[in-house]
C-alpha cells in the first residue's frame, strides 16, 4: 500500500512538474540555433584572408572656408541644480554652488555648445589640414581647476595635442578622464598648485565627449572631447564660435552637442528656418573662400 | 477479511506497475528535457540601457536579435566556444581553442578522460556562465564578483585601461584576493590555471565586443525615421547583399580588443628598487625611520593627498560615497535612473559604494608584496576612483611639483607600516588638509 501511495504521489508530482515545464527562455538569455551560428560564422569569416576593403579614393578639398555663427536661446533656461560642497570648504565654497550645466551669456548666447567635423579627415594630408593648424598640432592645451571647479566645462582637443591637467587650487585633486571611445582613460593625482600633468589621448572618436570628474570632490564634473581633426569649436560666453580654414569643395559632416540634450535632435531654427538635425548632424559643402554663417536659435525646451 | 481473488491481484499488480511507470516517465521527462537545454550567455541589458539613455535612442528587438547572432557566430556558446578568425591577428596566444575547450562546457571529462568544464566547476557560481559577475551566489557577496565584460581588471602590473598580463591573472588565481570571496586556486595544476586564464580572457573579449557592437549600432548605424518611412539599418543581416563589408567592420571592432590583450605584456610597469637598496645595500634602522616619516608626510600632504580618501586615520573613511566604474554605469546618482536598470532583472545588482581600503587591516587585495603596492600607487586602480600617482622627475633648475620614484617607495614603506602604527595618537594634519566633520 505504502509503495502504491508513494508511486501515486510521485506520479502527481511528476505530472505537475511536466505541466509547469522547463524554465522558460527569458528575454535576457540569448539562444541562437546551431545552424544560424554556423551560417553567421561563415559569413563573418569570409574574406578574412583578403586584406580589407579597397581604399576609396576621396575627393580632395579645393580650398578653405570659414564656419562661424552663434547659438542663442529663446525663452528662459531651466534653473541649474545646486551643488552640495562638503569637503575642503575653505577653498571650494568660493567656486559657487551652482552646477553650471546650462550657461546663458550676454544676448541670450548659449555657452559651451560643441560643434565639430565628424567626417573622416586624413590627419596628415596637407590638402586636408590647413598649414595654420601645424602650430596647433604641437600646441599644449590646458585643462585647469580652480576653487574646485573645472575651468573648462567642455574641454576639447585634437588627438595629436598634449593636454596639461593643471591644478590652481591649494588642495589636491584627481582628474578622472573616463573615455569610452578612442582616447585613453586616465585618473591622475594632480597635486596642489601643480603646473600640469600631461595627458596624451593616443586616439580619438567622432562619437562625442566623455565625462571628467574628481573623486575627491564628487561634485566636480566636466566633459572632454578628443577630436580626430582640428575642426572644432566650443561656443564662447555670448554663444558665438568660429572655425577657420575648414576644407572646402568637399562635403563635410558637422555635429552639434551640448551637455544637457547631448546631440541636438530637437527642432531648432537655423538662420530663420526650422531645422531638425539627425543625431545633431548636418552636412555642408563650402566653396573656397566661403563663409558659412549659422545663427541657431534653440528653444528653452531643448534644455528641459 | 476476504482474500483478493487471483484476478484482482493481477489487476492490482498491473495498476501498480502502470502508476509506477507514469511516475517514472513523469519525473524523468522534465529532468531530461530541461537538462538538454544548452547553457546560454546573458545579453548585457544593463549596458544596452546605459547606451540608450546616453544616446537617447532605442536599441530595437531586431537589433538585439542581430547582436545575439553576430556574437554567437564570433564566439559560439558556453558549451561550444569559438575563437573568432581575425586574419593576421594572433588570437590563439590570447585565447587558445584547445584551452577554451578544456575550460568550457558542463563539468565532466572528455572522451580522453581530461577534465572539462573547469570554469563552471570553479568560477561560474560567482562570476556567472557569461562572466557577468551574475552567478547564483553573487548577490550575497561583498564586493560583488567581477563582471569581466567591461574588460577592466583592477589588480595588475599595467597602467589604467591596459589589460592585465598573463602573470597578473595567474597571480590572482594562485593567491586569491584577500578580504573578498575570491579564493586561491593554488591546488589546481598549472595547465588548468592556464586554461582558466584563457577562458576568462575569452569571456572578457566576448563581453567587450558586445559592448563595442551596441555602441557601434547606436552611434554609427542609421536610425529608423518614421516620418521619412526609413527602416533602421540592421547591425547584421544574413539576407542582405553586402554582408562582407559589414563582416570586415565587425571583425575590426573585435580585433581592436584582442590587440589590446596582445599588447599587455609589453605594457607592464617595470619597477626598479629604491635607490637606498641599489647595489645590494642594506637599509639601516635610522634610515628606515626617516623613510617612514617621509612616507607619512606624503600620505598626509598636498602632493599625494592619500588622506583625502583613505581618511585621517587611514581606515578608509575619507570618501565613502563614490562608486566604481561598474556601478557608475547604473547611474546611481541620477534620480530615477537606477530603478530603470534594476527593473531589467536579476542580473543587475543594486550598486554599492566603493570604499577606499582600510590600510590598518593589513589586507591588500592586489597582493601584499612591496611591488604590488608600488603598482597600486603608481598606476592607480583601474575601474575605481584610486588615481595614479605618476612620478615627476625633478629637473635641475626647475622646481616641479610631484613625486619621485623614491617618494613612491617611501609611501609603500609607510603604507605597509600602517597596520603597526598606533591609531590612538593620530598624526596632526595641517589645517588645509583636515577633513571637516559635519
Amino acid at each position: 500500500m505504502t509503495s502504491k501511495r508513494t508511486c501515486c504521489v510521485s506520479a502527481l508530482c511528476g505530472l505537475a512538474l511536466m505541466l509547469c515545464g522547463c524554465p522558460r527562455q527569458t528575454a535576457e538569455r540569448l539562444s541562437v540555433d546551431a545552424d544560424t551560428i554556423d551560417t553567421v560564422r561563415k559569413v563573418l569569416e569570409a574574406g578574412v584572408a583578403s586584406s580589407g576593403a579597397a581604399e576609396v579614393a576621396l575627393a580632395e578639398p579645393t580650398g578653405w572656408a570659414t564656419v562661424t555663427g552663434k547659438f542663442t536661446l529663446s525663452g528662459t533656461a531651466p534653473a541649474n541644480p545646486t551643488l552640495t560642497i562638503d569637503k575642503d570648504t575653505a577653498v571650494c565654497r568660493a567656486g559657487g554652488t551652482e552646477n553650471r550645466v546650462v550657461v546663458i551669456g550676454p544676448g541670450n548666447g548659449i555657452q559651451n555648445v560643441l560643434i565639430y567635423v565628424s567626417s573622416k579627415v586624413p590627419n596628415d594630408n596637407p590638402a586636408w589640414i590647413h598649414e595654420s593648424y601645424e602650430k596647433v598640432r604641437t600646441a599644449e592645451v590646458t585643462f585647469d581647476q580652480k576653487n574646485c571647479v573645472f575651468l573648462s566645462r567642455v574641454g576639447v582637443m585634437w588627438a595629436p595635442q598634449t593636454m596639461m591637467v593643471k591644478n590652481s587650487d591649494s588642495v589636491g585633486h584627481n582628474t578622472k578622464l573616463d573615455s569610452t571611445f578612442g582616447a585613453k582613460s586616465e585618473n591622475f593625482t594632480v597635486p596642489a598648485n601643480s603646473p600640469g600633468i600631461a595627458y596624451l589621448p593616443g586616439g580619438a572618436s567622432t562619437r562625442g565627449p566623455f565625462p571628467v570628474s574628481c573623486s575627491i570632490h564628487p561634485w566636480m564634473i566636466a566633459s572632454m572631447m578628443v577630436c580626430e581633426n582640428p575642426y572644432f569649436a566650443v561656443t564662447a560666453e555670448d554663444g558665438s564660435f568660429t572655425i577657420e580654414n575648414v576644407p572646402a569643395g568637399v562635403e563635410l559632416e558637422f555635429r552639434v552637442w551640448h551637455e544637457k540634450p547631448s546631440f541636438i535632435r530637437d527642432e531648432v531654427s537655423v538662420n530663420g528656418s526650422p531645422t531638425k538635425w539627425k543625431r545633431g548632424a548636418f552636412k555642408h559643402k563650402s566653396e573656397d573662400g566661403d563663409t558659412l554663417t549659422l545663427n541657431v536659435v534653440m528653444d528653452a525646451a531643448v534644455f528641459n | 477479511m476476504e482474500l483478493p481473488t487471483r484476478k484482482a491481484m493481477k489487476l492490482s499488480v498491473i495498476r501498480h506497475w502502470f502508476v509506477s511507470a507514469v511516475a517514472v516517465v513523469a519525473l524523468a521527462g522534465p529532468m531530461a528535457g530541461c537538462s538538454r537545454n544548452e547553457a546560454t550567455f546573458n545579453r548585457n541589458e544593463a549596458y544596452v540601457k546605459n547606451q540608450e539613455r546616453l544616446t537617447k535612442e532605442t536599441f530595437s528587438a531586431e537589433r538585439k536579435a542581430d547582436l545575439d547572432e553576430v556574437l554567437s557566430g564570433l564566439f559560439g556558446t558556453p558549451d561550444r566556444p569559438i575563437v573568432p578568425a581575425l586574419g593576421d591577428i594572433d588570437v590563439a596566444s590570447v585565447m587558445d581553442a584547445t584551452k577554451l575547450h578544456f575550460a568550457a562546457g558542463p563539468v565532466g571529462r572528455d572522451e580522453r578522460g581530461r577534465a572539462r568544464g573547469l570554469y563552471r566547476e570553479h568560477c561560474a557560481h560567482c562570476h556567472g556562465v557569461t562572466g557577468d559577475g551574475g552567478g547564483p551566489t553573487a548577490l550575497f557577496l561583498n564586493p560583488y564578483p567581477r563582471d569581466y565584460r567591461r574588460g577592466t581588471f583592477k589588480f595588475k602590473s599595467t597602467p589604467r585601461q591596459s589589460k592585465p598580463t598573463h602573470e597578473d591573472l595567474k597571480r590572482i588565481l594562485i593567491e586569491g584576493i584577500p578580504d573578498t570571496a575570491m579564493p586561491s586556486f593554488r591546488a589546481l595544476p598549472d595547465n588548468e590555471i592556464d586554461a582558466l586564464i584563457h577562458y576568462v580572457r575569452y569571456l572578457s573579449i566576448r563581453g567587450e565586443s558586445e559592448r563595442s557592437l551596441v555602441q557601434y549600432a547606436l552611434f554609427e548605424l542609421e536610425p529608423a525615421d518614421e516620418e521619412a518611412n526609413i527602416e533602421e539599418e540592421r547591425l547584421f543581416d544574413l539576407t542582405s547583399g553586402n554582408r562582407s563589408d559589414r563582416a570586415a567592420e565587425l571583425r575590426e571592432y573585435v580585433g581592436a580588443i584582442v590587440q589590446k590583450w596582445l599588447g599587455a605584456e609589453a605594457e607592464a610597469t617595470a619597477v626598479a628598487p629604491p635607490s637606498w637598496l641599489a647595489n645590494g645595500a642594506e637599509l639601516s634602522h635610522e634610515r628606515e625611520v626617516e623613510l617612514l616619516k617621509h612616507g607619512r608626510d606624503l600620505f598626509y600632504g598636498k602632493v599625494a593627498a592619500c588622506v583625502k580618501c583613505h581618511g585621517d586615520s587611514a581606515i578608509g573613511d575619507g570618501q565613502t560615497t563614490d562608486y566604481d566604474d561598474w556601478a557608475k554605469e547604473l547611474e546611481p546618482t541620477v534620480p530615477g535612473a537606477l530603478d530603470e536598470y534594476l527593473a531589467l532583472g536579476r542580473f543587475v545588482f543594486p550598486p554599492r559604494n566603493v570604499r577606499p581600503r582600510n590600510l590598518r587591516m593589513g589586507h591588500y587585495r592586489g597582493g601584499r608584496k612591496p611591488v604590488d603596492i608600488y603598482w597600486r600607487i603608481f598606476n592607480g586602480i583601474d575601474g575605481t576612483p584610486m588615481p595614479a600617482l605618476s612620478e615627476v622627475l625633478k629637473q635641475e633648475g626647475e622646481e616641479k611639483i610631484g613625486v619621485t620614484h623614491d617618494d613612491i617607495w617611501a609611501l609603500v614603506y609607510y603604507v605597509r607600516s600602517l597596520p603597526y602604527e598606533s591609531i590612538s595618537q593620530p598624526v596632526a594634519v595641517e589645517a588645509a588638509y583636515q577633513r571637516e566633520r559635519q
